[in-house]
């Protein structure tokens, strides 16, 4: 049975639709991430699902059983919140073991789960400092430890890393997976940041404007996206309007300005306006004749530590963005220079233009 | 003659100092990338310049001359602060002419540059809007303009993508650099962002308990950090220790904790000496993908997660070592490696290199939070 279970859940603010029929299940133990750009209403959901604020229509499950009418205190979830949000006036160690005692957890019990969580969060040593003497990275592993201690199975996190250095935030979302996954808990975690979200679950859910886009792996949703929009949110993509040519059971021949190219998707119609996408760093060296090849000048290259960024003008107004590691055979090209490329048909996707137009579908 | 430079400048807050005695120079439009972890002092070397922290000690000079006793508007320095301050009760044109307004500058020419400065980032259409009608990036086009509304050409940034979404915060960064350029401003951007501070600056200073712990180019930076602190912080290392066994023609021989022996790139060590090891983790090779290399290991891969434009490994090493080798996606997609392969991670004598063992210990060098 599913961990949580969202049956077509609404929630408007005035005449805002925050969140519109949102469906999604999370199974037990499950790690799952929730994105999308400000005011796409991952966090209203978040708040929905902890019971924080009551949705208008729709049902939220756990376990099977109705959460409507049971209290935040009730739900059994652990919240971790952005500003982590700690009694600055408890010691790590009081602060930890607030949750059980309250519960009202023997003493012996509540002393062996704090001296646990200390362990786990590697802050053994700092149980007697207060909130205001620890590092951010360290302070919200405490407040992490805060949220798990009671015994809550459920962990909710909005934007747990967010206010934290990137460096520290890039060693603490592997922790914090290893946590839960360790301890065998479920997370929904809200963020805005893609990177974090792919790091971090096991399945991610897109949203956008109050409503779910899709979800999916992390790399099926990074690769094969099914929508435009995730192409777009999700990482850094060419998005090209192009024509398709023909298109049978295999593969589509699609034209983006004078440039043809083939892709491993079907069932276009040949005449149709499209949009064509193409990861930066899925584009490589010519080495053989199969595939897509281009040859196009190098406007612009910009070091991006394990990566070198290039704009490769392929002909007037078509520009491509491509991302080379360091150490290949395209992380030394030069300003000017006339260079050889290719794309394998099966990195080259193709979606129906949107209605709107490109700018109002990838924009926000 | 540098735009702006600081003379040993010092700056206590209580027990803290922020800034120890510190020498930095900002050429003619550059733009310089101050790195640093949160209490590294980075927004204090920033409203020093500003004028809106006095130093206890040291000087500031903004164009040659010492701006000790200059007030912050007379500056030439304009700070865009973090979360930009816009003020909400005021349109996006009042933002902007606000400064100039409130210096009693004549109206005419507050009119004519406050339009002009709405062209440059196109939002002369959006003069009458209030901030929160506008979106994450409008607003910091306009926060931009209205730091240069008084006139200043050199530009202190805080954090200025700090508040955006990630999408938002590559298409921002790229245009922030494009707009500094297309006026010839000279900036000063704080960020705690290593690959933003590596993909912006001409040059990146990085910063750690008010002093300069290295300044160069952002490839400088990044491939040949000078010690385990930098090593750690820009870019994604394996930080290991070993046992020096020998040295030969700037290679030192080293053993590591499982009693395998490796090649790493230093200067003069003892033999015995312990030491510590960085390297970078994108140079690891997993699978044998890319020709020979001078160091192999043995490793069972544990996990694999995709990050996009890479995959991120963990790996395990004999001695407890777990390393995480980035593999680019392209790579990977073609030669999956399940959790449990057998595998062999390889890389050059080049990639990895040698620091002496710091004095303090090691926790306190590369300990993140």
């Amino acid at each position: 049975m599913p961990k949580v279970e969202i049956t077509g859940v609404s929630k408007r603010f005035g005449n805002f639709d925050a969140v519109k029929d949102v469906s999604m299940t999370v199974g037990d133990g499950e790690y799952v991430s929730v994105i999308g750009p400000s005011g796409c209403g991952k966090t209203t959901l978040l708040r929905m699902i902890a019971g924080i604020l009551r949705q208008d229509g729709g049902e939220i499950r756990f376990e099977g059983i109705p959460m409507d009418d049971t209290p935040i205190e009730e739900r059994g979830v652990g919240y971790v919140f952005q500003d982590m949000a700690l009694f600055p006036h408890m010691n790590l160690w009081e602060n930890i073991s607030f949750g059980p005692k309250a519960k009202g957890t023997p003493t012996e019990r509540t002393r062996s789960i704090t001296l646990e969580m200390l362990e786990m969060m590697k802050l053994s040593e700092r149980y007697r400092d207060l909130p205001g003497n620890l590092s951010g990275g360290m302070q919200q592993k405490a407040a992490v430890a805060r949220a798990i201690a009671p015994g809550h199975k459920l962990m909710l996190l909005d934007e747990p890393l967010s206010m934290l250095d990137a460096r520290v935030r890039s060693e603490l979302r592997f922790e914090l997976r290893n946590i839960v996954k360790d301890l065998g808990l479920t997370a929904i975690h809200v963020t805005h940041d893609q990177e974090e979200a792919m790091a971090i679950s096991d399945r991610i859910f897109v949203m956008r404007q109050g409503r779910l886009v899709e979800h999916g792996e992390p790399a099926d949703l990074y690769f094969k996206p099914t929508r435009l929009f995730t192409a777009y949110f999700l990482g850094e993509s060419n998005i090209l309007p192009g024509r398709v040519e023909r298109s049978d059971g295999t593969e589509t021949l699609l034209r983006v300005r004078h440039q043809r190219l083939i892709a491993s998707a079907r069932g276009f119609e040949a005449g149709s306006k499209v949009a064509v996408v193409v990861r930066p760093e899925l584009i490589e060296a010519r080495g053989s004749d199969d595939g897509n090849c281009m040859r196009g000048k190098i406007k612009s290259r910009t070091f991006e530590g394990p990566f070198i960024r290039y704009i490769l003008e392929v002909e007037d107004h078509f520009f491509l963005k491509v991302k080379a590691p360091v150490r290949s055979s395209l992380g030394t090209l030069r300003i000017g220079e006339e260079v050889d490329l290719r794309v394998r048909p099966e990195h080259v996707r193709v979606y129906d233009f949107p209605a709107g137009g490109l700018n109002r579908e990838i924009g926000w | 003659m540098p735009r702006v430079e600081l003379k040993g400048v010092s700056k206590r807050f209580g027990e803290v100092l922020a800034i120890d005695h510190l020498d930095v120079s900002v050429e003619d439009e550059e733009y310089l990338c101050v790195l640093g972890p949160t209490g590294s002092g980075k927004s204090t070397l920033l409203r020093i310049i500003a004028g809106l922290v006095r130093p206890d000690s040291g000087a500031v000079l903004i164009d040659g001359s010492n701006v000790d006793d200059v007030p912050t508007e007379k500056r030439n320095a304009a700070l865009m602060p973090q979360n930009y301050a816009l003020f909400p009760h005021m349109t996006t044109w009042d933002n902007v002419a606000y400064g100039p307004r409130s210096r009693g500058a004549d109206p005419g020419s507050v009119t004519d540059r406050t339009k002009e400065l709405l062209e440059t980032v196109h939002l002369q259409d959006w003069g009458s809007a209030y901030p929160n009608q506008l979106s994450g990036g409008m607003q910091q086009r306009v926060a931009l303009i209205r730091a240069l509304a008084s006139g200043a050409n050199t530009l202190l940034l805080d954090e200025p993508l700090g508040a955006l979404d990630a999408r938002l915060r590559l298409d921002l960064r790229r245009r922030l650099k494009k707009f500094a350029h297309a006026y010839d401003l000279t900036v000063v951007h704080v960020t705690h962002d290593q690959s933003e501070a590596v993909s912006l600056g001409d040059r990146v200073l990085l910063l750690r308990h008010g002093r300069v712990e290295q300044v160069g180019s952002p490839k400088d930076v990044y491939f040949t950090p000078r010690t385990v602190f930098a090593a750690n912080f820009v870019g994604e290392r394996a930080i290991l220790e070993g046992l020096v066994r020998g040295t030969r023609e700037g290679a030192v021989e080293l053993e590591l904790a499982g009693g395998e022996t490796i090649l790493a790139r230093g200067g003069e060590f003892k033999e015995g000496e312990l030491v510590v090891i960085a390297i970078r983790c994108e140079s690891l090779d997993i699978g044998g993908s890319s020709g020979p290399r001078a160091n192999k290991l043995r490793g069972k891969v544990r996990d694999v997660r995709p990050i996009g434009p890479y995959f991120r490994y963990s790996v395990d090493l004999p001695g407890e070592i777990v390393i995480h080798p980035q593999v680019p996606s392209r790579l990977a997609i073609d030669n999956p490696l399940a959790p449990g392969s057998d595998i062999e991670v390889s890389f050059d004598e080049g990639d990895a290199v040698v620091y002496a063992y710091p004095p303090r210990g090691l926790a306190v060098e590369v300990e993140a939070f």
